[in-house]
């Protein structure tokens, strides 16, 4: 894991890919399987026993539990979010808080909406064409599976934004 | 039952967990019908950690040692079940209150009309945005509102902030 956050962390500085939640998809399994062989020896030099099928599984899931977890918060990452932007200005002030038309006027500081869209674009996830936005071609998977799970599991509204 | 069986069903056990937190979640949210944010989910997450607790004691009287099983319990299962509990949590926060999965959901819907860009910024009405956030987030208890100044209440979502904002300066060396 660590060798993988070490990989994201120098390719992110040198430069962010286009595509970054498949890239991240792939490299932090990567980076485990590279360093498994390592495992065993490792493991005898600290006189525990080896690894079973069971073990492997294990550290199969625990790799996957992280890579999705951080794939999901590289999301929130990636855009200030505005919650946790009113949140976190909202702490500096402290037990005496802000009046809502002092938390209204920080919210409307920044065009959210605007923010997102570049993002998008930049992402090549939407392209704009004479003042019209389109989808771009690109598979959506994450946000395709979030509103199925909404509507068909959870069978909530379209909340949102 | 085999030893390969209880082997198998000790390595799955977060998966367990997760399994009895998401249907504890869509029991909630349909039967209120709607998903009143974060608290459903902190009630699911701790009907999987339960389950998890549960499965780790049948375990235990079956096959495994004490020493064994609290050991594996501490350094895998539960910090695998939080991971995977702390996954869907932001994957049901994308639905809850995402911009982007708003915009694309509108972009779905206007076909390949596609959408006019002043169009679109009219629909995201800045101060609606601001008052669900608002009314949002107090019914979660989340802020406090009292005469008319907002607080922080629960600390969850200040932790949360803070460890966004944090891996946004270094991984992204975005400035705070």
């Amino acid at each position: 894991m660590a060798a993988g956050f070490v990989a994201h962390w120098f390719w992110w500085r040198w430069r962010r890919p286009k595509r970054a939640r498949a890239v991240l998809l792939v490299l932090f399994p990567l980076g485990a399987l590279c360093l498994a062989p390592a495992i065993p020896p490792w493991l005898a030099a600290l006189g525990l026993a080896p690894l079973g099928w069971a073990g492997w599984l294990n550290v199969a899931l625990a790799v996957l539990a992280f890579t999705l977890a951080y794939v999901v918060t590289y999301s929130a990452l990636e855009a200030d979010s505005p919650t946790l932007g009113l949140i976190r200005h909202l702490a500096k002030h402290g037990p005496a808080g802000l009046a809502e038309d002092a938390l209204r006027g920080f919210f409307r500081e920044k065009s959210h909406v605007s923010l997102r869209l570049a993002a998008l674009a930049e992402e090549e996830m939407i392209v704009e064409k004479e003042g019209s936005i389109f989808l771009a071609p690109h598979p959506y998977r994450l946000f395709r599976a979030v509103l199925f799970y909404r509507s068909r599991i959870l069978r909530i509204g379209e909340d949102g934004g | 039952m085999s030893r390969s069986f209880l082997e198998l069903a000790h390595a799955v056990a977060p998966l367990l967990g997760l399994t009895v937190l998401c249907l504890v979640h869509a029991a909630f949210c349909r039967w209120r019908r709607s998903s009143e944010g974060l608290n459903g989910l902190v009630w699911a997450g701790w009907a999987g950690a339960l389950a998890l607790a549960a499965w780790e004691f049948f375990l235990w009287t079956r096959w495994a040692t004490l020493p064994g099983i609290v050991a594996s319990a501490l350094l895998v299962d539960v910090p695998v079940y939080a991971l995977l509990a702390y996954g869907y949590a932001n994957f049901f926060n994308l639905g809850e209150s995402s911009v982007r999965v708003r915009i694309y959901r509108e972009l779905v819907q206007a076909g390949e009309r596609g959408l006019d860009r002043l169009d679109l910024l009219g629909r995201y009405d800045e101060e609606a945005m601001f008052r669900a956030r608002l009314v949002r987030l107090v019914a979660a208890g989340d802020l406090q509102e009292t005469d008319g100044r907002y607080r922080l209440g629960q600390m969850r979502l200040f932790w949360i902030a803070r460890m966004i904002f944090g891996l946004q300066r270094i991984v992204l060396g975005r400035p705070q």
